[in-house]
């Protein structure tokens, strides 16, 4: 048993427990102690009496609980729609008025009755106020139709179109059966709201994860002997090579890690881009497109000796190389105290392959 | 099992193959800096006794030529961490890193007699190897500033892939004297204002000096007699001819075909002018256009298939290309102005031109189809552009508003920057800036 449910079970005991006895801690008596206690006689007692249970079936009304004195104070009070009654009570209460003290008289009598009747009655009536047993408990809610809208406007020109066709499909007991089969589906579509989970669980389920492989059945000759493990082993792994698994050549191709984002980019751009003088470049050599590699360091500075040209457009060889040798020193210079770039995405930017177009500069 | 085994090693293999193929990080650099390149040009080592003095001469040179491009900027030698005592010494590349240096010139001279040799060795600091391989020069004492040209020229060029220009040569007319009583004369110097030399007397006016070729003549208009006529001059004896000419014509705007051979120039007669190609030793004269209008400042493109002049056949002076032998010319400014002395750059993809609008001049280049047209300067009044031998750099002449105006040369890369006034003794005009010499 959780601790929720342990929660939930103290809860429940102590609400029955409430109910049961929730009397004993009910303050309404309260006012039967500071009534008068009096010796009266045995047709007293009756007249009382009498008068004590006729409010007990006008309880509902919950008349007895305020005086006499202050029903009359409350009677102007009340709306006039309530006039009526109030009137018919006045009406009928009015000859009642005299014994209504007597009825006021009779409370103690019940103090005096305390361990018998009282505390059964009285309870109840309370019961029947706190507890919700006999109460109007709101009743479970029909489920929502939430599709209802979205289906009907799709959906009902189809079922209205359904009925025309049958009979040109000329089987009507089968048309009959197919009509059902529609009304059928209405629910279905109502209840909308339980079918995604059925279709989670069919979305989620395990079928297609990549278990592990059960074993293979060994025999009993073959299992003896560890060279065809080995076997195995090896032929598997090359077949995994030479065909290029999938994930292993996807895995080749592109460096793993997160990559760099546009900000780290732009930076390392614009760090090289800020040592990369072509302003003693000639003009030919402002006009060539090269294409330099360029190994990096974990560190962030690049390996001096693996800068290389790789290709150029635009231009002779002559003035490709001279377009080189500026962004080779644009590189090495401003990568000296190496590039601010993220040590995590080592992978990402461990080979630059960087372009040289001072497009702007011509 | 030994097969088993290579077939481990072999998957290993391949699987380490995979790895190494990751894709690399791919950007793409579009913008760049232009700033002058640092240079380190430490004093060359003199080998030999007596060749200190030559051997820092020869290093200044070689710096101040370097920083004159605009495209470095010299190291102040309070900054070097290490000195060069040594030409064979190895480099310590920490110390030149360590000031920014990207460049180091390290050179040395010895001096035997009037023979001077120099060698010089280029480096790549940053690289931290040697750029091209270490050069030697020898020459005379008197000639150590071309010299010097010569290697300053040679890592210009290993530095930015141009063609060299330093050792070269600039004729120009030298100007001295009031505005209205200003005598006029023909010197020459070197690019950067050294080693200046007058070419002619004052007595006459002296117009538009043009370099042949080779370097070894020059062209020019004097109004010796009293009309304009061409003249060559020998620049190494200084001797000097004037061309044949009828009489009662003014020729002018003389330019040297590429061959060397042929002069083109316009000639007034009649009161129209039209432009005329003349054999330099025969003298036979070729009209090349014939219209009523005004043709003049003819320039031969480097290949001498073509001549690019202005024209104001169209109502305003434009800028025309014609083939070399005349015939139809089409148009190639088509901006808002008046366009005027074009030249065809030695690289023979741009022309240079003189630009007036609303008021002011300007040099500008645009390319031999009217393309691309660029206004390199802008002052009160400019013209007569002349190329560098390598074509990246324009001099002109500008001069200055008002009656105490001078004028001056002035020179600008292609690229519109860099405008620097050329050092000239006095005032100085109509420049013509030699082939490299040889």
């Amino acid at each position: 048993m959780n601790t929720g449910q342990s929660i939930s079970l103290i809860g429940h005991l102590g609400l029955i427990g409430l109910l049961l006895f929730g009397g004993k801690w009910d303050s309404d008596p309260l006012p039967f102690e500071i009534s008068d206690v009096s010796v009266i006689s045995e047709a007293e007692y009756q007249a009382a009496l009498a008068a004590a249970r006729a409010p007990e079936t006008t309880s509902e009304v919950d008349a007895p609980e305020p005086p006499l004195e202050d029903l009359a104070l409350l009677q102007p009070a009340e709306p006039s729609e309530a006039q009526p009654e109030a009137q018919e009570a006045s009406e009928v209460a009015s000859p009642d008025a005299d014994p209504a003290p007597v009825v006021d008289a009779s409370d103690p009598e019940g103090t005096t009755l305390d361990e018998s009747l009282p505390p059964l009655v009285q309870p109840e009536e309370d019961v029947a106020v706190l507890a919700p047993g006999t109460s109007p408990r709101p009743r479970l809610r029909p489920i929502e139709r939430v599709a209802p809208e979205p289906v009907d406007v799709p959906q009902e020109p189809d079922a209205q179109d359904a009925p025309e066709a049958q009979p040109e499909v000329a089987p009507d007991a089968t048309a009959e059966v197919v009509q059902p089969e529609t009304e059928a589906a209405a629910p279905e579509e109502a209840t909308t709201e339980i079918n995604p989970e059925a279709a989670d669980d069919v979305t989620l389920a395990p079928a297609q994860s990549p278990r592990p492989r059960g074993r293979p059945v060994r025999s009993a000759d073959v299992a003896a002997t560890p060279e065809t493990t080995t076997t195995n082993a090896v032929d598997e792994a090359l077949a995994a090579a030479l065909t290029g698994g999938a994930d292993s050549a996807s895995d080749a191709t592109a460096p793993s890690g997160p990559p760099l984002t546009s900000g780290e980019r732009d930076g390392l751009r614009l760090a090289i881009s800020r040592c990369y003088n072509v302003g003693a470049l000639s003009s030919e050599a402002l006009g060539v497109n090269i294409y330099v590699s360029v190994e990096m360091a974990r560190s962030g500075k690049p390996v001096i000796n693996s800068i290389k040209l790789l290709r150029s457009e635009n231009g002779s060889d002559a003035a490709a190389k001279q377009a080189y040798e500026a962004a080779r020193r644009a590189i090495i210079i401003c990568g000296n105290d190496g590039f601010d770039l993220p040590a995590e995405k080592y992978d990402q930017w461990k080979t630059v392959e960087i372009k040289f177009n001072p497009e702007s500069m011509r | 099992m030994l097969l088993r085994l290579w077939s481990l090693v072999l998957v290993s293999a391949l699987m380490a193959a995979s790895l190494a193929e990751a894709e690399p990080l791919r950007i793409e650099i579009t913008d760049a800096v232009v700033e002058p390149l640092p240079v380190a040009v430490p004093e060359f080592v003199a080998e030999t006794s007596g060749a200190g003095p030559i051997a820092a001469d020869i290093a200044r040179v070689v710096a101040e030529d370097l920083k004159g491009t605009g495209l470095f900027r010299e190291i102040n030698q309070t900054a070097f961490i290490s000195q060069v005592s040594s030409f064979g010494a190895p480099v310590q590349f920490a110390d030149w890193k360590a000031i920014n240096a990207q460049a180091l010139v390290v050179g040395a001279v010895s001096v035997q007699g009037e023979q001077i040799t120099v060698k010089f060795r280029l480096y790549d600091v940053f690289a931290g190897q040697e750029m091209g391989q270490g050069l030697q020069l020898s020459g005379t004492r008197s000639g150590w500033r071309r010299m010097a040209h010569k290697v300053a020229d040679q890592v210009y060029t290993r530095l930015t892939g141009e063609a060299p220009y330093f050792d070269s040569r600039v004729v120009y007319v030298s100007e001295t004297g009031p505005k209205d009583d200003r005598k006029k004369r023909l010197a020459i110097m070197d690019y950067d204002g050294a080693n200046n030399q007058f070419l002619t007397d004052s007595r006459s006016i002296v117009l538009a000096p043009r370099f042949s070729p080779t370097g070894d003549r020059v062209l020019y208009t004097s109004y010796e007699t009293g009309f304009p006529k061409i003249y060559v001059l020998d620049v190494a004896s200084v001797g000097r001819r004037v061309l044949q000419s009828r009489d009662g014509t003014m020729s002018f705007a003389p330019r040297f075909a590429p061959d060397g051979q042929r002069v083109v120039f316009s000639l007034e007669s009649g009161g129209n002018t039209d432009i005329y190609l003349m054999d330099v030793n025969s003298g036979a004269e070729q009209r090349l256009t014939d219209a009523p209008s005004i043709e003049t400042a003819p320039s031969f493109s480097p290949d001498g298939s073509q001549i690019v002049f202005e024209s104001d056949r169209s109502g305003s002076q434009q800028l025309y290309i014609m083939s070399s032998s005349g015939g139809d010319a089409r148009r190639i400014s088509n901006g808002q102005g008046r366009y005027g002395t074009p030249v065809w750059s030695p690289r023979g993809d741009l022309i240079a031109f003189t630009k007036q609008s609303k008021g002011r001049f300007h040099i500008g280049i645009m390319r031999i189809d009217g393309s691309g047209e660029k206004l390199l300067t802008a002052s009160f009044l400019e013209e007569g552009p002349t190329w560098a031998p390598n074509g990246r750099v324009v001099m002109f002449t500008r001069e200055t508003q008002g009656e105490g105006g001078s004028s001056s040369l002035y020179s600008v890369d292609i690229s519109g920057r860099n405008l620097q006034r050329v050092k000239t003794e006095g005032g100085a005009s109509d420049p013509s800036w030699s082939p490299l010499q040889r």
